[in-house]
C-alpha cells in the first residue's frame, strides 16, 4: 500500500470520529453530556443509506441522517433539560433505542450497495505532493470537517454565543439570573450536537463504507465520548485526537495479515483511551489545572429554576 | 379570537410516593414504551398487537416457550440484580456486559485447567473464580467514580472495558483454547462432564437459578430491604446515602470509595455468576456468541424494577418472555435488533415516570 493510500484512509477514518466529537463537545459546553453519541449515529447512518438508495440522491440522504440525529438528541434533551433527569441513564437509553431504530430503518438495505461520495480534489492544493493526495482529494464532508473545526472554535471562544454557551456550562444559575435563557441554549447545543452526530453517522454509510450493516459502528460512538474528554472539551484538540485516532483504525486493519493476533489490535483503541482517561484524570484532578482548560463544571447537573 | 395563556407550575412533592403509586406507574410507563414501539410498527407495516400476542403466547403459555424463558431469565436477573447496587449509589455501571464475559472466561479457565476435580469441588470452583475474575474487571469503574474528575468518566470506562473481554475471548477461542475436532470453528471443546452444571431433563433450565434467585433474596435481605423506607442494614443505609448525597454521606463518615468498591465488587461479581451458568450451564462451551448484549438489557431491567432485587425479578422475567419470543419477531419480519426498541423506549418511560412521581405539575388558565 502507498504512503498516500494510507494517509488518505487515515483521513477518512479520523473524519467518522470528528464530526460527531465537535457536536459531542458543544453539547457538555453547555453543560448536556450525551451518551447517545452511539445511538444517534448507528440510526442517522442506516436512516442515511436508505434515504440515499432510494432517492438515489446522496445530499437527501445526508439530510435525512442529519435530521435523525437531531431528533434523537431532542428526546435527551427533553428528558434531560426540561424534565430534569438523569443525563446518564437518559444517554444510555438513547444509545440502546437509537440501536434498536438502526435495525428498524436499515431493515431492507441490508446487503445493498450504493455508489460513495465522489473525491473532489481542490485545485491547486491537490497537486501538492503527499499533502495533495492525503488532504485534499478528499469528498465534500471531509472538506466540511476541516471548516466546521475552526468554525466552532470561532463561535465558542470568540463570539457572545460562545460565552453564554460556556456560562451555562460553568454555572448555569448566574447565567439564568443575568437573564439568560439556560433552557433555550442548552437546546440549541444537544440539537445541533445531535444534528453533527448524525453527519458522522451519514458520512459512515455513504462515504467510508457505503452499505448497510446492522451493528456495523461497533462501538465506535463512545470513542466519541472519550476523544471529547481526551481532547478537553477543545475542537482543535478534537481534530489531533480524531486523527490519532484514526492512525489506529488504520492500523488495526492493515496489520491483520501481520501474525499478531487480531484480537488484540482491536483492544487497541479500547485500551489507549482508558489510559488516555487515566493521565487526563489525574491533571483534571488539579484545580488549577480544570480553570485554565476550562472544563464545564455544571456538566451533568441539572438546571432546575429557583 | 379568545386567547389564553396557561401559567405551569412544576413543584416538588414532600410526601414520598407509595408503593402502589410506585407500582402503578412503572406498569404504566412500561405500556407506554410497548404503545410507542407499536406505532414504530405500524409505520413498518407490522401488525403490533398480533406479534405482541404471539410474543406473550410463546413466551408464557407454551411448554418450550416457558422453559426457554426461564433459561433466559438466568443470567439477566443475576445481571440486573448486580447492577441495582450500584445505581442505587448512584455509579452508573454499564459495563455488565464485558464483566459477564470475564466471567464465562474464567469458568471456561478453571473447566480445562482442573477438569480432575470431582463436580463438588470444580463447579464451585468455577463460580468463585468467575465471581473474583468479574469483580476485578468492575473495580475500575468505582475507582474511575470516586477520583476522576469528569462526570461520566465512569460510564465510559466501563464501557470501554466490554470491548477487551470481548477481543479476549475473541482470541481465546481462535487460539490456545480452540477446539481441535471443531472443524475449525471459533470455539472450545465441550465442557469435561464434571464441569457440566445440571440441567433440568429436556430444557435449558440449568440449576443456577437456585443459587441466582438465592443471592437475589440474600442482596434484597441484605443490602436493600427497609423498614418504614429507611434501609435496615448499615451497609444499605449507606449505600443509599452515597447516592442521594455523596457530599453528605462523606461528611458523616461514610467512605465513598469504599462504598464504591464494594458495590462494584458485588455488580461485577454478579454479571459474572450470570457468565458461567450461561458457559457451563447453556452453551456448555466457550463461543464468542455467549454475548447477546444481555448486559445492556439489564440495565432497563434493573431501573424498570425500580432497582429492588423483588421488582427486578418480575421485570427479568418480562424482558426473558421478549427474548424467547424473539422468534416471532424473526418470524414477522423484523430484525432481532429491534428488540432494543422496546429496551430503550421502556427505559425513557421509565425515567419520565420517576419525574411524575417526584413532581406535581399545577396549571391554571389565565384569562
Amino acid at each position: 500500500m502507498s504512503i498516500e493510500l494510507v494517509g488518505s484512509s487515515i483521513v477518512t477514518a479520523a473524519t467518522f470520529f470528528l464530526i460527531p466529537t465537535l457536536g459531542e463537545i458543544l453539547a457538555e459546553r453547555s453543560g448536556i453530556l450525551n451518551l447517545g453519541v452511539e445511538g444517534m449515529i448507528i440510526s442517522s447512518a442506516a436512516g442515511a443509506f436508505g434515504v440515499a438508495f432510494m432517492t438515489g440522491s446522496i445530499v437527501l440522504g445526508t439530510l435525512a441522517g442529519m435530521a435523525i440525529g437531531g431528533l434523537l438528541a431532542f428526546i435527551h434533551g427533553v428528558i434531560s433539560i426540561t424534565f430534569t433527569r438523569n443525563q446518564v441513564v437518559s444517554g444510555i437509553s438513547l444509545t440502546i433505542l437509537g440501536t434498536g431504530l438502526s435495525g428498524l430503518l436499515g431493515r431492507d438495505f441490508v446487503g445493498s450497495i450504493i455508489k460513495a461520495l465522489e473525491p473532489v480534489p481542490i485545485p491547486g492544493l491537490s497537486a501538492i505532493p503527499f499533502l495533495g493526495p492525503v488532504f485534499f482529494t478528499k469528498d465534500i464532508l471531509v472538506y466540511t470537517s476541516y471548516v466546521l473545526v475552526p468554525v466552532l472554535w470561532f463561535i465558542l471562544f470568540r463570539t457572545r454565543l460562545g460565552i453564554l454557551i460556556r456560562t451555562v456550562g460553568e454555572n448555569p444559575t448566574a447565567a439564568y439570573s443575568q437573564g439568560v435563557n439556560v433552557t433555550l441554549i442548552r437546546y440549541l447545543c444537544v440539537v445541533s450536537g445531535g444534528v453533527l452526530c448524525g453527519l458522522g453517522g451519514a458520512y459512515l454509510t455513504l462515504a467510508w463504507m457505503p452499505a448497510w450493516t446492522e451493528g456495523m459502528t461497533g462501538g465506535r460512538g463512545w470513542i466519541v465520548i472519550a476523544l471529547t474528554v481526551v481532547a478537553l472539551w477543545h475542537p482543535v484538540t478534537a481534530f489531533v485526537g480524531s486523527y490519532i485516532f484514526g492512525i489506529f483504525q488504520v492500523i488495526q486493519f492493515s496489520f491483520q495479515l501481520s501474525g499478531i493476533p487480531v484480537a488484540f489490535i482491536n483492544m487497541l483503541p479500547y485500551l489507549s483511551t482508558i489510559t488516555f482517561m487515566v493521565v487526563w484524570g489525574i491533571l483534571l484532578s488539579r484545580q488549577k489545572v480544570r480553570r485554565i482548560i476550562g472544563a464545564p463544571s455544571a456538566l451533568c447537573v441539572p438546571f432546575e429554576k429557583e | 379570537m379568545n386567547i389564553r395563556a396557561v401559567e405551569i407550575n412544576i413543584r416538588k412533592k414532600s410526601e414520598k410516593p407509595t408503593f402502589e403509586a410506585s407500582l402503578v406507574i412503572r406498569v404504566l410507563s412500561l405500556i407506554m414504551g410497548l404503545v410507542f414501539v407499536a406505532a414504530l410498527f405500524l409505520l413498518q407495516g407490522v401488525n403490533p398487537l398480533i406479534l405482541y400476542i404471539n410474543i406473550f403466547r410463546y413466551a408464557f403459555f407454551t411448554l418450550n416457550g416457558l422453559a426457554e424463558t426461564l433459561s433466559r431469565v438466568i443470567p439477566l436477573l443475576a445481571i440486573a440484580v448486580g447492577l441495582s447496587i450500584p445505581f442505587r449509589a448512584r455509579i452508573d455501571n454499564i459495563g455488565a456486559e464485558g464483566q459477564f464475559l470475564m466471567g464465562a472466561i474464567a469458568a471456561t479457565g478453571v473447566a480445562f485447567g482442573l477438569a480432575d476435580l470431582p463436580s463438588i469441588l470444580l463447579i464451585p470452583l468455577m463460580f468463585v473464580a468467575g465471581f473474583a475474575l468479574g469483580a476485578l474487571w468492575a473495580v475500575p469503574v468505582a475507582i474511575f467514580r470516586v477520583k476522576g474528575q469528569y462526570k461520566g468518566s465512569d460510564v465510559v470506562v466501563s464501557f470501554l472495558m466490554v470491548f477487551p473481554a470481548y477481543s479476549l475471548i475473541q482470541y481465546l477461542v481462535n487460539g490456545p483454547w480452540r477446539d481441535p475436532g471443531g472443524w475449525g470453528f471459533p470455539q472450545t471443546p465441550l465442557f469435561p462432564e464434571n464441569a457440566q452444571i445440571m440441567q433440568v431433563p429436556g430444557t435449558q433450565i440449568h440449576l443456577s437459578i437456585l443459587l441466582v434467585f438465592a443471592l437475589t433474596f440474600l442482596i434484597h435481605h441484605y443490602l436493600v430491604r427497609t423498614r418504614d423506607g429507611i434501609p435496615e442494614t448499615k451497609l444499605g443505609y449507606e449505600i443509599n446515602a452515597v447516592g442521594q448525597n455523596p457530599a453528605a454521606a462523606e461528611s458523616a463518615g461514610v467512605s465513598f470509595l469504599r462504598i464504591a468498591l464494594t458495590a462494584m465488587v458485588i455488580s461485577g461479581g454478579m454479571a459474572a455468576i450470570g457468565g458461567v451458568g450461561e458457559v457451563a450451564g447453556n452453551l456448555l462451551r466457550l463461543r464468542p456468541e455467549i454475548s447477546t448484549n444481555l448486559g445492556f438489557t439489564g440495565i432497563v431491567v434493573a431501573w424498570l424494577g425500580g432497582l429492588n432485587p423483588l421488582g427486578i425479578i418480575v421485570s427479568a422475567l418480562f424482558f426473558s418472555g421478549l427474548l424467547a419470543g424473539g422468534v416471532e419477531i424473526q418470524m414477522a419480519g423484523l430484525p432481532v435488533t429491534v428488540i432494543n426498541l422496546f429496551n430503550g423506549s421502556i427505559l425513557l418511560f421509565v425515567l419520565l415516570a420517576d419525574f411524575f412521581m417526584k413532581y406535581r405539575i399545577e396549571w391554571r388558565v389565565l384569562r
